[in-house]
């Protein structure tokens, strides 16, 4: 080609000159024909519309296929959370209770103080009077699967299964109660003054959950804030399991949900939550701040990745993960832009040339 | 060809594994220092300083021993020597040494078999690091298979012939809290309490505090430790002691 433009240009000038350019007008005619005999690299109309399916069938995938894993943030308010503990946790601290209004049942073993003599309950319920309930030390081992429920009357529950829960709760003041599987044994009046230790109820669950036994909870009144500052976690509902009214035998998970926002961190979309929002997450990785104020629902931050978020029930259930274009334009935008320049130059190139059949 | 060195590079990446750096039970933030926090061999064990404090209990226990840690020259090795403790249906007391001045933050970890011992080679990081073995509280513990933890006194001399016997053992804790008293009292775990044993004297936050213990041989005592903050309600702990 670069030839033929040259003689052209030589033969051109020679015209100009004067000259009768007859070798190069030969010499042309020449290579025109060398050229007409050549095979043309004409890309087949056939490949560019496969090209192009392939292209427009990866880009409605990423439009549609939603990315396998989504990092999510939760900021909620529920009066339940359940939890499914990754690590040990060992909390220390002053957790004050009302302490009218103590409960520990289902334990494998409540070791007394001292002053009651060799003692040890598996259930337990003080009623103390111008003292004070404090929970000092909560471990709850790897597995263990944590339940916080807090009641409309300010009661919260703390309910474990699954793995070695234990703890400790010292208590002074004037101490009645009751101890037993039935909670039908008078303890005898126990005095912890302002000057000596307060009696120190030590309590341990073994993990070993019997079917059908109920599992060991802490019931009480908080006084003082119990907070969780990061636990980590596999697992992580807000239902409640609560008994149908009007239907006894049946039992329904309904979401304990008050507020909050949910925000899919990798695309930025934050999606409010109403109270009673049913959301599910499955698969979960990821850390929470759980914290239990006096009379106020439990107010839980999560910050992970799930493989499930969705938000609703039935046909009415929408999934909040980003697809994988979504993703994309948000985590890639560089990359896409590029990406995209590239393929449209691409197009518009290739489909000059399919119209003008130029090289 | 390609297989054999395929092959080779996964013998290679197998046995590269057996010089992998052991993990240590607790995930500290080693000191910048050489001595940092990490795993060290002969004896194998987890020993050096870290650079952040770890949140913990308000009262602590920090060391439980018969006899005292000192520097045996001119080979700056101690012994140290577990108790049998089968009798708890365990083989081995796990063993954590403690800086005893408040703000020293020094650890070290090691498993020593039941009623054998392991050597602790001072001029490792003890002596370098500027601390003096007489600051360091060392703790023996043993977890039973119901997650009871039971604390045992551990021996400390220079060698198996200079071993402390006869000895009672010393048990010793800190408040991170200044504290108008310190409280504590021995019993059968089985039994009924003994009354408390008071220290009225005002304890600065850090400030180490020693009890002897008489504890009867081959028995579980429960030991329940009390200290009152200058401002605030009684903080306690209650560990159960087994002296072989």
């Amino acid at each position: 080609m670069r030839e033929i433009e040259l003689i052209g240009r030589e033969a051109g000038a020679k015209a100009v000159a004067g000259e009768t350019p007859i070798a190069d007008v030969e010499r042309l005619k020449a290579l025109q024909c060398v050229l007409a005999a050549l095979p043309q690299k004409h890309i087949p109309f056939s490949l560019a519309v496969i090209v192009g399916i392939a292209c427009l069938l990866i880009a409605s995938l990423a439009l549609a296929v939603e990315v396998p894993w989504a990092r999510v943030q939760l900021d909620l308010t529920t009066k339940a959370i359940t939890m499914r503990l990754d690590n040990g946790l060992s909390w220390h601290g002053a957790w004050r209770v009302d302490p009218e209004q103590v409960r520990l049942e289902n334990f494998t073993r409540i070791v007394l103080p001292p002053e009651y003599g060799p003692r040890s309950e598996s259930s337990l319920e003080l009623n103390v009077q111008t003292g004070s309930v404090r929970v000092g030390h909560l471990f709850f081992d790897r597995d263990a699967l944590l339940t916080m429920i807090t009641s409309e009357s300010g009661a919260a529950d703390l309910v474990v299964s699954g793995a070695l829960f234990r703890g400790d709760m010292d208590v002074s003041g004037e101490v009645n109660g009751h101890a037993g599987p039935g909670l039908d044994n008078s303890l005898p009046l126990e005095r912890y003054d302002s000057e000596t230790p307060p009696g120190r109820f030590s309590f341990m669950y073994n993990g070993q959950d019997v079917r059908g036994q109920r599992p060991p909870f802490i019931h009480g009144s908080p006084v003082e804030v119990l907070a969780f500052p990061d636990i980590k976690v596999t697992n992580l509902s807000f239902v409640d399991e609560r008994v149908n009214p009007e239907r006894p035998d049946q039992t329904m998970f309904t979401s304990q949900i008050s507020s909050g926002t949910i925000t899919m961190i990798d695309t930025g979309e934050q999606i409010p939550v109403i109270p009673a929002a049913a959301l599910r997450l499955a698969n979960i990785r990821g850390r929470v701040s759980a914290l239990l104020a006096p009379n106020k629902d439990v107010q839980v931050k999560f910050v992970g990745t799930a493989n499930d978020v969705t938000l609703g029930t039935g046909e009415f259930s929408r999934s909040l993960k980003p697809t994988i274009l979504e993703w994309l334009f948000h985590q890639q935008k560089l990359g896409l832009f590029w990406g995209a320049l590239t393929f449209l130059w691409g197009m518009i190139w290739s489909a000059r040339r399919l119209i003008s059949g130029s090289s | 060809m390609r297989v054999a060195g395929l092959s080779a590079l996964i013998v290679l990446l197998f046995a590269s594994g057996t010089v992998l750096p052991h993990s240590c039970p607790v995930n500290l933030t080693s000191s910048d220092t050489g001595f940092g926090y990490r795993h060290r061999p002969m004896p194998d064990r987890c020993e050096g300083l870290y650079s952040a404090p770890v949140a913990g209990e308000s009262l602590q226990l920090l060391s439980f021993l018969i006899g005292h840690p000192f520097d045996p020259l001119p080979d700056h090795r101690l012994l140290i020597t577990a108790p049998d403790v089968q009798a708890l249906g365990a083989q081995a007391v796990t063993v954590v040494a403690h800086a005893i001045p408040h703000r020293v933050y020094y650890r070290m970890d090691v498993t020593v078999p039941s009623g054998g011992s392991v050597q602790w080679p001072l001029g490792a990081v003890v002596l370098p690091a500027g601390l003096k073995p007489g600051d360091i509280g060392l703790v023996g513990s043993v977890q039973a298979a119901d997650g009871s933890v039971y604390y045992v006194p551990l021996g400390i001399a220079a060698s198996e012939s200079t071993a402390s016997r006869g000895l009672q053992p010393v048990i010793i804790f800190r408040t991170l809290v200044d504290s108008g008293s310190f409280l504590w009292r021995l019993y059968d775990s089985t039994g009924t309490a003994t009354p408390w044993n008071k220290q009225d004297q005002r304890i600065k936050a850090g400030e180490p505090i020693m009890v002897t213990l008489d504890s009867p041989a081959g028995k579980v005592m429960a030991l329940d430790v009390a200290a009152r903050p200058l401002d605030g309600d009684f903080i306690q702990i209650r560990l159960k002691v087994f002296s072989p």
